[in-house]
């Protein structure tokens, strides 16, 4: 069972359907099999709260896997940045007139040497 | 627009002789349907992506000796194994097992010092030597020495991995790239060495997900729930280029965004995203990484937002305000292609809310990408209906008629003498 730091465990109903996902792929597809009233109860939930969470995450190294509840936490954020897509750009879940399910895979490199 | 149409028609050459782009097609901008929906046209092209250069990655996608990554090009149906040896040489392979031609690895990225078939268990060395075949014996036949992976042809240049499948290139790089090259040179592309990768399947044409990249006409509509407020002002609400040039069978376009686009707080999130690290796409802010050099933006655009590179056959370069992105176009079939993005940051995030934000530019970025891809497929359904005999072309959708005209002049020559007889010629075969 996955918890959240004390100071937002108010946002745990979301975990169920955030907290799991690891890569930008499953976020993207939960968003499109998501209704936009999920999204937005989220969106609504998330938005005012987005610049605590990131000040709370940034008192941890980036280059380090963070705590479990952090994690947990940063998990609920990424999932913010699929939901803002679907409130602030199309008032809709998906993309418009994208067949579902959509897949886009990404990868990151950090090629720094 | 007469001068650039006639710039257009500049000679090119793509290593089988001096072409010139089809006049036609770029004095009336009409293309038939049916090279969207050719199976035959189709499998011509698929046959130059055989024979000329292609980027398939980065150096900064391998940075470390024994870093490697497979890159597939459907088109030659051919999986690559490109990796960094040891003595930080970066190789090329097919990722084809010299025992019974299995695909050797199976996976897509990793770092490794040898390279085992999960079939026999052969194994080859990061410069694709033969090391080991169990129960040597019963192989008395195969010579080590010369049983080791089959070698690509590969240049790395500013941080861009180019491959070329053809076993003889009939030009070098640099040859090839031309004045893309001479502008390219002075640029810092290779600064940027952190990359988010976006792949994805596309039901189209993979020249009309091509032809959504090449041009600015198409944003106010399409784009009009997200891109459009960064990209059409007021004076150029059509996006038309600035400035136009040819360079061979590449092409470049520069491009202005819209002065007046302001982050909204009706958009906290997008905001606080578009304010947390540099945007490398359209919409920047931080002009202190701008592309915007000798040989870039040579109008001086005071609105400028882009240079546009469109690198034959598949490749698209955009130079902008804080970074670069490119987009490819990899074809599979007549109808579908891959569609494949890259952003490129100057560095790695150094807070949680900088990964943060990299994480959202490219996932807004992936949907106004999205949105193109979405109308490319409605476009193949439409096409193949037979209801147009053309597409009709704008002049500034010239970018789009140079392609076509390019491949017009390459299918027209290749019809007349084909390819294979050419390289029997040149005893490349």
């Amino acid at each position: 069972m996955q918890s959240l730091p004390p100071a937002f465990a108010d946002l745990a109903p979301f975990l169920s359907t955030w907290g799991t996902l690891e890569t930008q792929e499953q976020r993207y597809l939960a968003r499109q099999h998501m209704r936009f009233a999920e999204l937005r109860a989220f969106y609504d939930r998330m938005a005012p709260r987005i610049r605590e969470i990131l000040t709370h995450l940034d008192r941890f190294p980036v280059d380090q896997p963070l705590p479990a509840p952090e994690e947990a936490l940063y998990r609920l954020a990424l999932g913010l940045t699929e939901a803002a897509a679907a409130v602030e750009v199309y008032g809709m879940a998906e993309v418009p007139f994208v067949p579902k399910p959509h897949v886009v895979t990404t990868t990151w490199s950090d090629g720094t040497r | 627009m007469e001068q650039n149409l006639r710039s257009a028609l500049t000679e090119f050459d793509i290593g089988f002789g001096p072409l010139v782009p089809d006049e036609d097609i770029i004095k009336t901008g009409r293309v038939p349907v049916d090279n969207y929906l050719s199976v035959d046209r189709f499998e011509q092209e698929a046959e130059i992506f055989r024979h000329v250069w292609l980027n398939v990655g980065l150096d900064s996608e391998v940075p470390h000796p024994g870093d490697w990554i497979v890159r597939d090009i459907e088109a030659a149906k051919a999986s690559l194994l490109i990796v960094r040896g040891q003595n930080d040489v970066i190789r090329a392979f097919h990722n084809v097992c010299s025992h019974r031609a299995l695909k050797l690895v199976w996976g897509e990225r990793g770092c490794d010092k040898q390279f085992v078939c999960p079939y026999h268990a052969w194994s080859y060395g990061t410069d694709g030597s033969l090391r080991g075949i169990p129960d040597r014996q019963s192989f008395p036949d195969v010579d080590p020495a010369t049983s080791g992976l089959t070698p690509v042809s590969i240049e790395t240049w500013k941080g861009l991995i180019f491959v070329n499948l053809d076993r003889n290139p009939r030009q070098t790089l640099k040859a090839f790239l031309g004045g893309v090259a001479d502008i390219l040179e002075h640029t810092p592309l290779d600064k940027f060495r952190h990359s988010a990768r976006l792949t994805g399947i596309v039901r189209s044409n993979w020249k009309a997900g091509l032809d959504a990249a090449s041009e600015g006409y198409h944003v106010g509509a399409l784009h009009r729930d997200s891109a459009k407020e960064m990209v059409c002002s007021k004076s150029n609400p059509y996006v038309h280029f600035k400035s136009i040039d040819f360079f061979g069978p590449h092409r470049r376009t520069s491009n202005t965004g819209n002065p007046e686009y302001r982050l909204s707080d009706q958009k906290p999130v997008h905001k606080l995203i578009f304010e947390s690290v540099p945007q490398v796409t359209v919409a920047g802010s931080d002009r202190s990484l701008s592309f915007a050099g000798p040989g870039i933006n040579t109008t001086q655009a005071e609105d400028w937002s882009n240079d546009q590179f469109s690198i034959f056959p598949n490749f698209v370069l955009n130079l902008a305000l804080n970074g670069f992105w490119s987009m490819h176009y990899w074809p599979i079939s007549v109808d579908s292609f891959r569609w494949e993005a890259h952003y490129h940051f100057a560095k790695a995030a150094t807070s949680w809310s900088e990964r943060f934000a990299l994480e959202g530019s490219v996932a807004l970025n992936r949907d106004i990408s999205s949105e193109d891809t979405a109308c490319t497929q409605h476009q193949q359904l439409a096409m193949a209906s037979g209801a147009r005999p053309f597409l009709q072309f704008g002049v500034y959708e010239l970018l789009c008629r140079h392609e076509a005209a390019v491949w017009e002049a390459i299918i027209k020559r290749r019809t007349a003498a084909p390819l294979a007889k050419t390289a029997n010629s040149r005893g490349s075969r």
